[in-house]
């Protein structure tokens, strides 16, 4: 494809004995925004410095515009990274922060001095070019952090959970504002989160790390609706996961039987047989829990615990018998369940996912 | 006083009640404050402002024939320093000090920088490593300078060992062992002051600055070195300083061939019983000391000096 801009090719990184990265393969569109989603200490961190030129790899390849770039230094990369703690010049009032790509590059005074003024139309902080960093807010450093990096016109944006430090409130403003600034700009991005729900909601596709691997990358809807493993479904969806064993496979629906009781699953082509130990995903949002006929043919038996009520969701949480706990959300405030019960939990067979799937067929 | 009037209330009390009410709480805070900051005003009015007030009227008396001072008014100290001789001493002092402060700031900034970016446990030992020598009497260490640079010594048998030489250099009593021994006893408080700028340089800036295409070099100069300025300036008021002043360096390393103020006052005092004369010397290097730390500071742009000022 003529269009890739950055291309990763078998990444492997290590610090001292620790595995950092192994074996990362990623190739990105122009004009996309990535997410490279994972918890703390899954090597996304570490992804990111080495597309910037800060980190070498230890093997595999960089690629940007089709050049290898893995031995170049950071200045000789068409890339430009927003820093998590936005790492503003403090001895450098907002102006020349933003214009010091440009000084570097000998750019005239006058251009520098325009550019630097669209810059701060578009992330909207016009008339503070004067200011030095420690009298902006956090939302405004972040705003120049991000102008400082834009007006290079970087082949690919990097942005390390630039909204990590920002309040909740914030944070949803700010989303809206970057993802309409790279359209404005067409400009690749490669953004970094720990949170599913930022993921979700501006990436075109999501990368999910897990211990210095992709787990999977797709689409904001094939991740959260078609998790691959479990622990996408956990991470991205916060999906319920039962195992169990296939007993019988009727029209494209597996059913299988567990400790618990037993559950359906849609197959989607998958090749499931009788006897074939699965785990199956089932999100939160859609687990029913039926009381009173426990002798209904599907579901798993289980006990309330606790109800949770939080920003307009409620949760109650079942523990089955060996005290592993399912959770059930859905909009409302209150259920007539109370903490004891017990319950049959239950869903449709398309609303379960098959995951962990071998990949051999 | 009216029954609903409460002490203390937030809402305002009775007109004649209040004043009674601040004095006191204004009195307390007094208290509080004279009894914390009073040991370190009375330590400075004994010890420094004092002997500089002593000082100062001491340069403008006239000196007893046998002992002491005259308490008669007089210029005369302030225009024997401009004889030629003691105007030289001066000048060659400063050239020596500017000397000392630009070898002392080469050796000093990159070990104090670098020494920031070592290792929790290195910074450690470099620390003690620098700490060791200050055990030692700074005359004793001196004295090793002898063994080092005298005729046939440490210095010479190397040189002449691995065949750089073939003839002693007598280094000793030259102005160059004089340099050599002040930028030895001067360094340490550059690389201090230097290290204490560094250690604070969040390093993530100069990686921002290399993304956003500055060479090593370029990101030096413009953030790091701009970052550690102010450990740089205050290492050089803490080197330039004590340069201009420290006697027993250029008396021991430089024999009688290196006079310089610090001698030159010493002498006036000790051997040549002339006070006045030695307070009108101290008062003029004072003030001149003042004045080139106020230039630099001016024309450096620096406002806060690290741990300076």
């Amino acid at each position: 494809m003529s269009d890739v801009i950055l291309e990763l090719c078998q990444i492997e990184k290590s610090f001292g004995d620790t595995r950092v990265l192994e074996g990362i393969d990623l190739s990105v569109r122009k004009g996309e925004f990535i997410t490279l989603l994972g918890p703390s200490g899954c090597g996304k961190t570490t992804t990111l410095r080495i597309i910037a030129g800060l980190e070498t790899p230890d093997r595999g390849q960089v690629f940007i515009a089709g050049r290898d770039v893995t031995g170049d230094p950071p200045n000789k990369r068409n890339v430009n990274t927003v820093f998590q703690n936005y790492a503003l010049f403090p001895h450098m009032n907002v102006e020349t922060n933003i214009g010091y790509s440009l000084k570097l590059k000998r750019v005239d005074k006058g251009t520098i001095a325009e550019t630097v003024k669209e810059a701060l139309e578009l992330v909207q902080l016009s008339g503070y070019e004067k200011r030095m960093p420690d009298e902006l807010s956090g939302g405004q450093r972040q705003r120049v952090a991000i102008a400082r990096a834009i007006v290079n016109q970087p082949a690919v944006l990097l942005l390390d959970e630039p909204l990590g430090a920002l309040d909740l409130q914030l944070r949803h403003q700010m989303q809206i504002e970057l993802k309409r600034l790279q359209k404005r700009l067409g400009v690749t991005f490669i953004y970094i989160t720990h949170d599913q729900e930022e993921a979700l909601n501006m990436s075109d596709r999501i990368a999910v790390m897990r211990d210095g691997r992709f787990e999977q990358i797709g689409t904001p809807a094939e991740v959260y609706d078609h998790p691959k493993t479990g622990y996408v479904a956990r991470f991205v969806g916060s999906a319920n996961l039962i195992s169990g064993t296939v007993s019988r496979v009727d029209e494209g629906v597996a059913y299988f039987e567990s400790e618990y009781g037993s559950g359906m699953v849609s197959t989607r082509g998958a090749r499931i047989e009788g006897g074939q130990a699965i785990t199956v995903a089932v999100r939160r949002e859609l687990v029913s829990l039926v009381t009173g006929d426990t002798e209904s043919d599907t579901g798993l038996r289980a006990i309330v615990k606790e109800k949770n009520y939080a920003g307009g969701v409620l949760q109650i949480i079942v523990s089955l018998s060996d005290g592993r706990e399912l959770v059930s959300a859905r909009h409302g405030i209150d259920s007539p369940l109370r903490a004891g019960d017990r319950v049959l939990v239950t869903w449709r067979p398309d609303q379960a996912v098959l995951v962990d799937l071998e990949e051999a067929g | 006083m009216k029954p609903e009037m409460k002490p203390g209330s937030p809402v305002a009390p009775h007109p004649e009640a209040k004043p009674e009410q601040t004095r006191t709480a204004f009195r307390r805070r007094i208290d509080a404050s004279v009894v914390s900051v009073a040991p370190i005003y009375a330590f400075t009015l004994l010890f420094v402002v004092g002997p500089l007030i002593y000082m100062f009227v001491l340069s403008f008396l006239r000196r007893a024939e046998t002992w002491g001072v005259l308490r008669e008014f007089t210029w005369a100290n302030y225009l024997n320093i401009l004889e030629p001789i003691y105007l030289k001493t001066f000048w060659e002092s400063l050239k020596l000090a500017g000397f000392t402060t630009l070898f002392v700031a080469l050796v000093g900034y990159p070990f104090g920088y670098f020494m920031a970016r070592l290792s929790a446990a290195w910074k450690r030992r470099m620390m003690l490593l620098l700490m060791i020598p200050f055990w030692t009497s700074s005359l004793i260490r001196l004295y090793g300078w002898i063994i080092i640079f005298r005729a046939n010594g440490t210095l010479d048998k190397i040189l002449m060992g691995i065949g750089v030489t073939n003839a002693p250099l007598k280094l000793l009593y030259t102005y160059s062992a004089v340099v050599v021994g002040m930028i030895y006893a001067l360094v340490p408080f550059m690389i201090f002051a230097v290290y204490s700028s560094a250690e604070k340089l969040d390093w993530q800036l100069v990686e921002a600055a290399r993304d956003l295409g500055a060479t090593p070099w370029q990101a030096f100069a413009t953030v790091s070195f701009k970052l550690t300025l102010p450990g740089l300036l205050s290492g050089v008021v803490l080197t330039f300083i004590p340069s201009m002043g420290l006697f027993f360096i250029a008396d021991i390393l430089g024999g009688n061939k290196v006079i310089l103020v610090g001698n030159l006052i010493q002498e006036q005092l000790m051997k040549a019983r002339n006070w006045p004369f030695a307070a009108a010397l101290a008062v003029v290097l004072m003030v001149l000391t003042s004045i080139m730390i106020a230039l630099y500071r001016k024309v450096s742009g620096v406002k806060d000096l690290e741990g300076l000022v």
